[in-house]
């Protein structure tokens, strides 16, 4: 009792909407739930509601009654939790629910009465309801409500029957309004492709994933003829080096797409691993037990094909990424013949935390390790968050690896990367042309008549800002197709939907084509993707870096002569005082304010990158020592340094403090000598870094052990005289300064050293002759594809942007194009030791 | 009750203990727990009689290290009847590097466990040890060994290794260790790979890192631009990922520059190498404030050979 209900609180509070999971919920919780029928009949909770819109016809078992049936069992802490998930829900879910509750109504005419309420509370009340869930999960064990004049509700409720009747006729009627206007899927899940021909993926990416698919699940991909005879050996042996597939890549490309559409045309049935928030949220040794069985257990109960019974009915919709297939309820019908499966894991449990990340790649270690002929291929995803540098650079050997930057690396652990049996699949950003593809097909579909269609310019520039998200580019456009195409809708709704983005109410350019409406899409581009999307790292740096401030005299596009009479006019009613004379400079072009709302990086990074590229802005060193003096400064607040135990203020003031002083410092105008923007060689370094530490852990090992050999040795050849080679251990200081040097001689000179400590190839220790020509070529590398984001149009800026932005410093900006021949295509057989065949 | 001692000279204590006996070395990995569950390896190396360890090496967790590893040593009784002595020594090297906390462990389990434990603290400077530390235990100080010394031990290890050693080459050699008898052998080890007779007039090559300091310095004096300071940022970032520490590198940089400047200038170059090094401390990524340091050289000297003299206030 106790394991079955907390996991299902776990899936009922989830956020996430169409959650199947609930319904076992209530069947679990039935027989406590049935004497308080009143409670139920006055549930108002949205997620009673969902499992009404499962199309379930059992009355609706409301948070409040699943609440009093878990105070009962016990199980009080989980539900502290509750409230923030209330909380978190946005606000387009409700018109979700709202949908969901007419659906309802219409196959079961019965339900409705309950669930009006329901909405009415939602739209109307939502904080009251926060509050009141918290209050009673409190008090439920006494089920009293007295203090809650909703709750006492259901206890008069022949009074307030009829009022109740009217209510909700009144409900229904503007509920079928909204429905009729405008809730409806998201077009990213609503037109998702249908097929692997519909995928806007690069081929190449899509190809990989297939063939990888093919050989972890038949031993061998189908492009290879039939009539070369396979013996069953041969293919265990390939599939054994197929278990675990890696697809990585930000969001929005389609890697959970690629993956389940090549799953269905392969006809393998796809396993989720879903694993709820709250779940996580407990800590202590209980929770990372639960976690330890859970994935262990989920692994091993999915590790293998059904044999005849038992098989999770994987009637999962592949549209919908979010869809949760609930852990616990794998036992359901089953097909006759038991299709091949593929276990999935999208949402990764917390990584960060040290022990869990332990207890993760051990069983997935031990998963690549345990093979036979009916187990099944698992397939990762993991969202690429880019590495920030932030909180990455630790001097202390201790944090080493700890914090470091989210990759593909610290997901999987050194062992599993360099594991055979795991195959890794990048997805780049999407290309803008792909995307446009992609956003056409979707135009096409949502729009059957041809002129309402949004225009292939407007298309265009939703692709181009989009930042290679093929997903927010999907929701930008429904969103804009929608407040601009359907005047009438805005104007007789005003609801949560439409309401704020009342800016593109006016004749928007979506058909409108006009440069004019182009820039009012811009404008409304802005406004709704200004989060994520921004203006691109590059584009950000470059308004800094140029430094363009009003009156520069070589600005062609110059700016208004009577702003600029204004500006002087300013400055010279407004002198500084004599001793900051020398502070005295023209007024920055830029707004401030949006600047640093555009900024896609966090702050710590964003110095990094201000710094990297300063100096070749700067035309003399006074000016680039006065702007790291700044940088310094903001670097003393460590806003980087643990990020999310700062104050917020201290990082916005080392934000001000960097930009506003490298502003300051810069010349202005800058020298304009073909500069460009480059990575910070940080990233780089910190790897460097990273890999020669363990070198020096190594040469610790190696001169210890060597030393204690050598005792021995003397120890046994005259035992009367002994200089005990031992000096004690090093510190690893010692070891930097002093040994590695001397050994790196030794190397050269050509003694023996392990290659472990210094390596073998080129780029090992070419320190003191060689080094020039190392970090010309360095540098040269970390340089990123030209481009002058300080001048050029916005669409240049766009794009340019788009394409440096991906300062995802690990790789360089590539674009998934079909173009990328060089990506790791994993080739027949490529590196297996397969000598038979 | 507990020394500090050099480190050949704490191997001697221990052989006048316990005999040969505890020169049977071996090495071991220690895993300890941090109260975040984290594990921590850590190579140890010990004999029958004792166990040698670096806690500082583990960082902020110095502190776990030190209390679990007393308790284990303090609970178990000698085991080898033949041992001279009933205790057991713990030798913590880098004793001056441990943090605050670890100490305050320190000083609580030293006491309690007297009775089946020796401990020999190893450090290099008894200033950062805490005053309840340093009036628990006996100090020694070892002084660096004067040039004679050093060169009749180098004279002592090349005719072990039958290499002829002229006596300029040993002074060289000795000059260029200044006190470190390690690094004068280290020199001399790699002086006879590079060139195996020997000669008198052989240049004494300092380790790779030093000469690429003082590389940098030249840098910095030869042209003081932007441009330059790119490069040199390079040249940071190679020392730096080959865990030079940034306080060294700070430090030998500017000896370095201190011998090609004006002198009119040294005493504003020793300032600010003084506020950077303070800052560097401070602050979290030690590259800006390097750089920003090298950036100010860059001033002082640039304004030194315009103007011809240095009016800078500090």
């Amino acid at each position: 009792m106790p394991t079955k209900p907390r996991r299902s609180t776990a899936s009922a509070v989830s956020a996430s909407p169409a959650s199947t999971s609930s319904k076992q919920a209530e069947s679990s919780l039935r027989p406590i739930v049935v004497d308080r029928s009143q409670d139920i009949t006055e549930s108002r909770d949205p997620d009673g509601k969902r499992t009404k819109s499962s199309s379930t016809t059992r009355p609706v078992v409301g948070f409040s009654a699943l609440q009093s049936a878990f105070d009962v069992s016990g199980q009080k802490t989980k539900l502290s939790k509750r409230p923030q998930a209330l909380n978190q829900k946005p606000g387009h879910e409700m018109q979700r629910n709202t949908k969901a509750v007419i659906m309802t109504h219409k196959s079961d005419p019965d339900v409705i009465v309950l669930d009006s309420s329901d909405i009415e509370e939602v739209q109307e009340r939502p904080v009251a309801k926060r509050l009141r869930t918290s209050a009673s999960s409190r008090k439920v064990p006494t089920r009293i409500v007295s203090s809650d004049e909703d709750f006492e509700q259901p206890q008069g409720k022949g009074e307030t029957a009829t009022t109740e009747v009217n209510r909700r006729k009144q409900m229904k009627a503007s509920l079928l309004e909204i429905e009729s206007q405008g809730t409806e899927a998201m077009w990213s899940e609503a037109y998702a492709p249908l097929s692997v021909t519909e995928l806007a993926t690069s081929k190449n990416r899509i190809k990989s994933v297939q063939i990888w698919l093919e050989e972890a699940l038949f031993g061998r991909p189908r492009a290879v003829d039939s009539d070369i005879p396979f013996s069953e050996q041969a293919k265990d042996r390939i599939r054994k080096y197929r278990r675990i597939l890696v697809l990585s890549g930000p969001a929005g490309v389609g890697k959970t797409t690629t993956l389940r559409l090549v799953a269905k045309e392969l006809g393998a049935e796809v396993v989720e691993w879903e694993e709820g928030v709250e779940d996580w949220s407990m800590s202590g040794q209980i929770e990372r037990e639960s976690l330890n069985s859970k994935l262990v257990g989920f692994l091993s109960r999915n590790a293998y094909q059904p044999l005849s019974l038992g098989a999770q009915s994987s009637t999962s919709n592949p549209k919908s990424r979010r869809k949760e297939v609930a852990v616990s309820s794998q036992v359901a019908s089953l097909k006759s013949a038991n299709p091949p499966r593929i276990l999935l894991f999208t949402s990764l449990p917390n990584l960060s935390h040290v022990p869990t990340r332990e207890v993760f790649q051990r069983a997935l270690i031990d998963y690549t390790k345990s093979y036979s002929t009916t187990s099944c291929p698992l397939v990762i995803i993991v969202p690429d968050a880019g590495s920030s540098g932030a909180a990455e650079e630790s001097w202390n050997g201790a944090d080493r690896g700890g914090e470091a930057s989210w990759d593909l690396r610290t997901v999987l652990g050194k062992d599993l990367t360099a594991s055979p049996a795991v195959g890794v699949v990048e997805f780049l950003p999407m290309a803008p042309t792909f995307m446009i593809k992609a956003l056409k097909r979707i135009a096409a579909s949502a729009f059957t008549d041809v002129k309402s269609r949004p225009s292939q310019e407007f298309i265009q520039l939703i692709a181009h800002s989009a930042n290679g998200d093929l997903r927010s580019a999907i929701n930008s456009l429904q969103f804009l197709s929608r407040s601009g195409n359907s005047r009438n809708a805005i104007t007789s709704t005003s609801n949560a939907l439409v309401s704020g983005k009342k800016t593109g109410k006016g004749s928007r350019g979506g058909k409108g084509t006009k440069l004019k409406g182009s820039e009012e899409v811009r404008t409304l581009l802005n406004a709704i993707a200004r989060r994520e999307q921004s203006l691109g790292l590059f584009h950000a740096l470059g308004k800094i870096m140029y430094n363009k401030r009003f009156g520069d005299m070589d600005d062609e596009t110059s700016t208004d002569p009577v702003i600029l009479k204004k500006e002087e006019q300013y400055q010279r009613d407004h002198p500084l005082p004599a001793h900051l004379a020398q502070h005295e400079r023209r007024r920055y072009e830029n707004d401030f304010d949006s600047l640093i709302a555009s900024v896609p990086v966090d702050t710590a990074s964003f110095m990094l990158w201000i710094h990297q590229n300063l100096p070749q802005f700067c035309a003399q060193i006074e000016e680039v020592g006065e702007a790291y003096d700044y940088i310094c400064h903001a670097d003393l607040t460590r806003a980087d340094d643990d990020l999310w135990q700062r104050s917020p203020h201290a990082i916005a003031y080392a934000f001000h403090l960097a930009v506003r002083g490298s502003l300051a410092a810069l010349p202005h105008p800058v020298p304009k000598n073909g500069q460009k923007l480059v990575k910070p060689q940080f990233f780089g370094h910190m790897k460097t870094k990273r890999e020669n530490e363990d070198s020096i852990i190594e040469a610790a090992k190696w001169l210890t052990a060597r030393c204690i050999r050598q005792n021995d040795i003397l120890d046994e050849a005259d035992t009367g005289k002994i200089y005990g080679g031992w000096g004690g251990q090093l510190s690893r200081k010692v070891i930097a300064t002093e040994f590695m040097p001397g050994l790196r001689l030794l190397k050269k000179c050509g003694s023996h050293v392990p290659s472990s400590i210094i390596p073998d190839d080129r780029k090992s220790f070419t320190f003191a002759e060689a080094n020039e020509s190392q970090l010309e070529v360095l540098t040269e590398n970390a340089g990123v594809p030209e481009g002058n984001p300080g001048e050029g149009d916005l669409e240049d800026m766009l794009f340019v942007g788009e394409r440096q932005s991906q300062h995802s410093a690990a790789k360089s900006a590539k674009w998934d194009e079909d173009v990328d021949q060089e990506t790791q295509t994993p080739t027949w057989l490529e590196d297996d030791d397969i000598e038979e065949l | 009750m507990s020394l500090w001692v050099d480190k050949t000279r704490i191997m001697c204590v221990l052989r006048e203990l316990y005999g040969p006996g505890v020169e049977k070395l071996k090495i071991d990995q220690r895993v300890f727990i941090t109260p975040s569950k984290r594990k921590l390896d850590v190579n140890v190396v010990q004999s029958n009689y004792h166990i040698e360890l670096t806690p500082s090496d583990v960082g902020q967790y110095d502190r776990v290290v030190i209390q679990d590893i007393l308790k284990e040593i303090a609970q178990t009784q000698q085991v080898d009847l033949n041992a001279k002595q009933k205790f057991k020594v713990v030798i913590i090297n880098e004793a001056d590097q441990l943090s605050r906390d670890a100490q305050a462990a320190l000083r609580r389990t030293m006491e309690k466990y007297m009775n089946n434990m020796r401990i020999i603290l190893c450090a290099n400077t008894t200033s950062k040890i805490i005053a309840p530390i340093r009036s628990r235990t006996l100090l020694v100080r070892v002084a660096a060994p004067n040039p004679e010394e050093m060169t009749k031990v180098l004279q002592f290890v090349a005719k072990k290794e039958r290499i002829s050693l002229p006596m300029e080459t040993a002074e060289s050699i000795v000059e260029e260790a200044k006190g470190n008898m390690r690094k004068a052998i280290l020199v001399l080890e790699a002086l006879r790979m590079q060139s195996p007779d020997m000669s008198s007039n052989i240049e004494i090559a300092k380790p790779d890192w030093e000469t690429y300091c003082g590389k940098i310095a030249d840098l910095i004096v030869q042209e003081q631009s932007p441009k330059r300071l790119l490069e040199i940022r390079g040249k940071i970032y190679e020392l730096l990922s080959h865990c030079i520490p940034p306080t060294i590198i700070l430090k030998t940089i500017t000896e370095s520059l201190l011998t090609k400047v004006d002198n009119e200038i040294k005493p504003q170059i020793i300032h600010w190498a003084a506020h950077y090094e303070l800052r560097m401390q401070q602050g979290a990524k030690k590259i800006y404030h390097l750089e920003a340091y090298f950036a100010k050289l860059m001033t002082i000297i640039k304004a030194f050979s315009l103007m011809g003299l240095a009016d800078f206030d500090f």
